[in-house]
């Protein structure tokens, strides 16, 4: 048989496979990488809603989409004793600390257990304090949180509820997230987002309704926070979205 | 020479898709198949009888005007209070006119002409009004709620006046076209000739001058497992996990998004789904109907229920239903809480529910003795004290629950609610 020509024929077949295979590859990699994309990639009838209901998107929308599953953890104090006051800091460092992760441990990781699995939360403080949530493989808990108090650029004291990660259900497998396209799209097409609202930021974490008892479970979601302060979490295994349990709370404890 | 480049790039194309294929394989997000949630998807199971709307709007009291300001009051327990409701639902009201509260003289109307009014003690929309009463259809109003219907004869003349007064207390709506008769009211107001006289009280309420006596009872009860409840609650019980961490053997169910927590105690479940609000209209309307809808679903009703004022917010998204039993509310206070259902609605959506998960046993209950309720001064005064210088805007007779061994004992009490909708009870 003629070697040569059956190589000729063989490249000839390779190079269109790979041609296929490259092509099916590059048509994929938007979805990959991790560079966030912005409102032009929600779904057409997406953007027309926004446009009519004078929804804006000040944020990007993260790409990822790994695979998470529930968290079980459990408060060293229950949530509601309020035994946990702030505790005065001395000697108190200065503000800006906060913002670099290196001055932040050098200053604080003697006095605050577990600082280093803490991330600082860009729009969860206010005029008087610096929020940082709790992480577990990278993902923050939303509802976990530690609270930097300051005066006159002065950290003066923290909260903190330290908690224990408890081993998760091997049972149930990880599953991949939904991506931050389709939680957003689903706050504005199902009429969740009122008419101008203005969305400043999309983070994937953990949120869970908080139970009355040590343990909580959390749930990965996708938090969706307005400029005007209000939160929407849509839980990013089952699309449904959930508000901040803060309000609901008060109803459940109506009573006679 | 030009075979072994041959040789190169065909060796590199195979190894390059290999490469391609793995990424292609195991990076490919549409292939991963969404996991299946554990099967056993369990069809939850009606634990307790069905209910409709209707049947929870009866009104809270019937007062009975009789003329020379002589008044009574007929509490749902009371033997007249069905002859007169039966009546009045088989009548039609039409014609709808509106006008200011002010219109008619009410201190005249009250003690001087024949009449009935009935008292809903809270707000019903015009909308489910018409699901008990036969009222003519009229857009112009139909979005306003109705708090009281006072139907009254002239003495002078052969007429009957049919009013509706908003539950804002600022308008009535007068039924123009009616077919009461004057001999219709005279009947009525004849049952309240043979009844406790009570006196108009504190510019609202009406108080009783005599004693009245009521049964105190015992009743045997059954209880929900939490296990039932945690099956009709989550329509997969495979995916919730149970957190029972607290020494008094509360239990918290959960799947994540809801919770479902159980008090083993007094037998009290509170149940959460922290649905988001949609940016859409919140109707009071719809949100009864979903309320009722979903305790059908979810529990039952277990004896008579009351549409009331929630006690903490006056606004449409927090739906109580009071129990009652044989006619009378069943109150409970302090740490023992039964006899009521709360569930707060968000656009039709249950946000949270709570209730009892106590059965009452209508068919086992034991009339343990006599109770007379006070009447006259000596109730006055305490009313004054109950109150403590708030508004008293209802006064009625109810059931104290004590839970027993195996049996609910019911003690009957006078009880009141203060304008900002607290309920108080008389000891």
């Amino acid at each position: 048989m003629d070697w040569s020509r059956a190589k000729s024929v063989l490249i000839i077949a390779f190079l269109v496979l790979n041609i296929v295979l490259g092509y099916q590859l590059w048509t994929e990699l938007p979805e990959r990488t991790d560079a966030s994309i912005d409102w032009t990639s929600l779904p057409p009838e997406t953007q027309l809603n926004m446009t009519n209901k004078g929804i804006r998107l000040d944020a990007e929308i993260p790409t990822e989409t790994p695979a998470m599953r529930d968290l079980t953890y459990r408060f060293e104090e229950t949530p509601g004793s309020r035994a946990n006051e702030p505790v005065t800091l001395d000697p108190q460092p200065d503000t800006r600390i906060v913002f670099s992760t290196e001055e932040l441990q050098e200053a604080l990781s003697g006095v605050i257990p577990d600082l280093d699995q803490y991330r600082f939360d860009n729009f969860g403080g206010n005029e008087k304090m610096f929020v940082f949530n709790r992480t577990v493989d990278g993902w923050p808990i939303f509802d976990v949180k530690l609270e930097l108090y300051y005066k006159n650029q002065k950290i003066t004291s923290y909260r903190l509820v330290p908690i224990d990660i408890l081993p998760s259900d091997e049972a149930k497998p990880a599953q991949k997230v939904l991506p931050a396209t389709k939680a957003v799209a689903n706050l504005i097409d199902r009429n969740y987002l009122p008419a101008g609202a203005v969305i400043k930021e999309i983070q994937l974490g953990y949120h869970g309704q908080i139970l009355d008892s040590e343990t909580q479970v959390s749930a990965p979601s996708w938090r969706v926070l307005l400029e005007d302060g209000e939160v929407f979490y849509v839980l990013a295994i089952s699309g449904e979205a959930v508000t901040d349990q803060e309000d609901n709370g008060e109803q459940g404890e109506a009573r006679g | 020479m030009m075979e072994r480049a041959k040789s190169l790039l065909l060796f590199l194309l195979v190894a390059a898709s290999l490469v391609q294929s793995y990424f292609l394989a195991y990076n490919m997000p549409n292939m991963e198949a969404k996991e299946k949630t554990e099967l056993d998807y369990v069809a939850a199971d009606p634990l307790g009888p069905e209910e409709q709307v209707e049947n929870l709007l009866f009104p809270e009291e019937l007062v009975v005007h009789m003329g020379g300001n002589k008044h009574t009051v007929f509490y749902p327990n009371d033997n007249f209070y069905n002859l007169v409701l039966d009546k009045l639902s088989m009548r039609e009201f039409k014609g709808f006119q509106q006008d200011t509260i002010a219109a008619v003289d009410w201190d005249e109307v009250r003690q001087n002409d024949l009449g009935i009014e009935v008292r809903f003690g809270r707000a019903v929309p015009f909308e489910l009004l018409q699901k008990v009463f036969k009222i003519d259809s009229n857009f112009l109003f139909s979005a306003d709620s109705i708090s009281r219907i006072w139907i009254f004869a002239r003495q002078d003349r052969e007429e009957v006046r049919t009013f509706f007064f908003s539950a804002d207390g600022r308008n009535v709506y007068e039924a123009l076209r009616a077919d009461l008769t004057v001999q219709d009211v005279q009947q009525c107001v004849g049952f309240g000739q043979y009844w406790i006289p009570f006196s108009y009280w504190n510019g609202g309420v009406y108080v009783p001058d005599e004693e009245k006596s009521v049964d105190s009872l015992e009743v045997s009860f059954s209880q929900y497992t939490p296990d039932q409840m945690q099956r009709n609650l989550f329509n997969d019980p495979g995916t919730t996990q149970m957190i029972q961490d607290r020494e008094d053997g509360t239990r918290i169910y959960t799947d994540t998004k809801r919770a479902l927590k159980i008090e083993q105690e007094p037998g009290w479940l509170s149940y959460t789904d922290p649905v988001a609000p949609t940016d859409s209209q919140n109707d009071l309307s719809d949100n009864i109907a979903s309320a009722v809808q979903f305790v059908n679903e979810h529990g039952g009703w277990n004896g008579r229920h009351r549409l009331v004022q929630s006690e903490t917010e006056a606004g449409g998204n927090v739906i109580r239903f009071q129990q009652y039993f044989k006619d009378l509310p069943i109150l409970s206070s302090g740490s023992f809480r039964f006899g009521y259902m709360q569930l707060a609605i968000q656009q039709g959506t249950v946000a949270s529910y709570e209730r009892s998960m106590i059965v009452l046993d209508e068919m086992r209950s034991r009339v343990t003795a006599k109770t007379s309720l006070p009447g006259g001064e000596v109730l006055r005064t305490r009313l004054l004290q109950a109150a403590g210088g708030d508004v008293v805007e209802a006064i009625y007779p109810a059931y104290m629950p004590t839970p027993g061994e195996d049996v609910m004992r019911l003690k009957p009490v006078w009880a009141i609610r203060l304008l900002n909708g607290e309920v108080r009870m008389i000891g």
